[in-house]
């Protein structure tokens, strides 16, 4: 689903991707694991379009993402911390980026995106909220909103950054359990995300990235094997021990 | 519709909701309102306001601009995520940017004036628009005090350089030239930044 082959890119001196090559097999949850600054933030934006590479190439569906904005249409993006105009409703919000997203595809847009009656169920229980103005939300309802428009994609591909960062356990499970239940019917799912216990029930497959290198790349099970542990918590700080080694 | 056009209805609904946006239109409206009442709905009046807006423009327009983009980068970096070309969503945004700018800007400066009654002569109405609308896009201070002084023979104004500029910009071909030059300021700036917008990294 996703290839990723030889990838560098330097931001002035620092070279925060040195030659990353890496999968996402298809209709696989992938976690994607590193301490801060191993360049997770900057493999995700290139996968997004946000930032070009230097050298090396990422193709979604055997599609080079860079310069094909068309690409995309197979990416559900669900952002860290999103922000959006204060002065939109959440309706207003859906339909802008349903909107976008029906004239890439070529597809008549519906008249409305929104979540009024008539329209179908919210994925992530906003249809208390679908009128109300985005600035007066919390952090943890502006965080459904962006799973919602991730979700709302239907594209074959999620790619969700720290995606249970300031949800509170009920929302949280219930992503998770959203998660599970695409990875079910086939959907690929590239997750970030600081809370590894999160990770480990989600995952099968693990991306492990330290200065700007893919230091792992395997199923989970592999992984705990390999190094004996029985958390995938405790399995990479075993990893970066041995790196340090 | 197109995904521009989708952008733009967007960025022009954040726009014209805006707190900035009123306060902006309000205070144009309430300093031409001043003018007006102080000293009627004369040259006077219109020159009062040109002086205004070539100071308030330019500046608001900049600190309005550069806070909206530096708050919207994370709603940027969503949209950029979508399938959308980035000069598409660069020219919506900017569109959204200005529009409800200038339209604040217009109805804050013609109220009072219409209001008043005043005998307008068209062309000068639309040259201190042209001149206004310019402004909140670029800032092409001098060329457009300039213009406009010219156009109500007040060249006297600017001394002897009054002069010589009166002989050449009154013509047709001095005219002409000066608006092109303002739609120059428009339209370099935007493409350099057009440019920029779709090469950077985010």
């Amino acid at each position: 689903m996703i290839q990723v082959r030889g990838l560098v890119k330097r931001f002035g001196r620092v070279e925060a991707l040195k030659g990353v090559t890496l999968g996402c097999p298809r209709g696989c949850v992938t976690a994607l694991v590193g301490p801060n600054g191993s360049g997770k933030t900057t493999l995700m934006k290139i996968l997004l379009g946000l930032v070009r590479p230097d050298a090396g190439e990422v193709r979604i569906n055997g599609r080079s993402v860079d310069g094909d904005p068309a690409a995309r249409l197979d990416i559900g993006y669900m952002p860290q911390l999103p922000h959006y105009p204060d002065n939109l409703s959440v309706d207003e919000l859906l339909e802008l980026i349903q909107g976008v997203r029906a004239a890439a595809a070529g597809v008549a847009p519906r008249t409305a995106w929104g979540l009024g009656p008539t329209q179908p169920d919210s994925v992530f229980d906003l249809a208390a909220v679908h009128e109300r103005r985005l600035r007066g939300l919390s952090g943890g309802t502006l965080q459904r909103v962006g799973a919602e428009l991730a979700w709302r994609s239907g594209a074959p591909l999620l790619v969700l950054d720290e995606p249970t960062a300031g949800l509170d356990p009920l929302a949280s499970s219930h992503l998770k359990d959203r998660l599970l239940a695409d990875r079910r019917q086939g959907r690929t799912v590239l997750v970030s995300s600081h809370v590894l216990a999160d990770l480990q029930e989600l995952a099968d497959h693990v991306v492990f990235l330290l200065e700007g290198r893919v230091r792992y790349q395997g199923s989970l099970d592999e992984l705990l094997e390999l190094t004996g542990e029985p958390r995938l918590e405790r399995a990479v700080a075993a990893l970066m021990r041995r790196m340090d080694a | 519709m197109t995904q521009a056009g989708i952008i733009l209805r967007s960025a022009l609904r954040d726009g014209l909701r805006s707190r900035i946006v009123y306060g902006f239109g309000a205070f144009f409206l309430f300093a031409g309102w001043m003018m007006v009442r102080l000293g009627g709905a004369g040259d006077k009046a219109l020159l009062s306001l040109l002086s205004l807006s070539l100071a308030l423009v330019p500046l608001v327009s900049l600190v309005y601009g550069a806070s909206y983009l530096y708050q919207s980068r994370r709603f940027i970096e969503l949209l950029l995520a979508q399938p959308v070309p980035r000069r598409t969503l660069f020219l919506g945004l900017y569109a959204g940017l200005s529009l409800p700018l200038t339209l604040a800007w217009l109805l804050g400066c013609l109220l009072p004036l219409l209001s008043a009654g005043r005998s307008l002569d068209v062309p000068g109405l639309l040259l201190l628009l042209g001149a206004g609308s310019a402004l909140c896009l670029a800032n092409p201070i001098d060329l457009a005090r300039v213009l406009v002084l010219l156009h109500f023979d007040l060249g006297a104004m600017m001394g002897y350089t009054g002069a010589v500029f009166q002989l050449f910009f009154q013509g047709p071909l001095g005219m002409g030239l000066a608006a092109l030059t303002l739609l120059l300021w428009i339209l370099l700036p935007l493409w350099l930044a057009w440019r920029a917008f779709s090469r950077r990294d985010f």
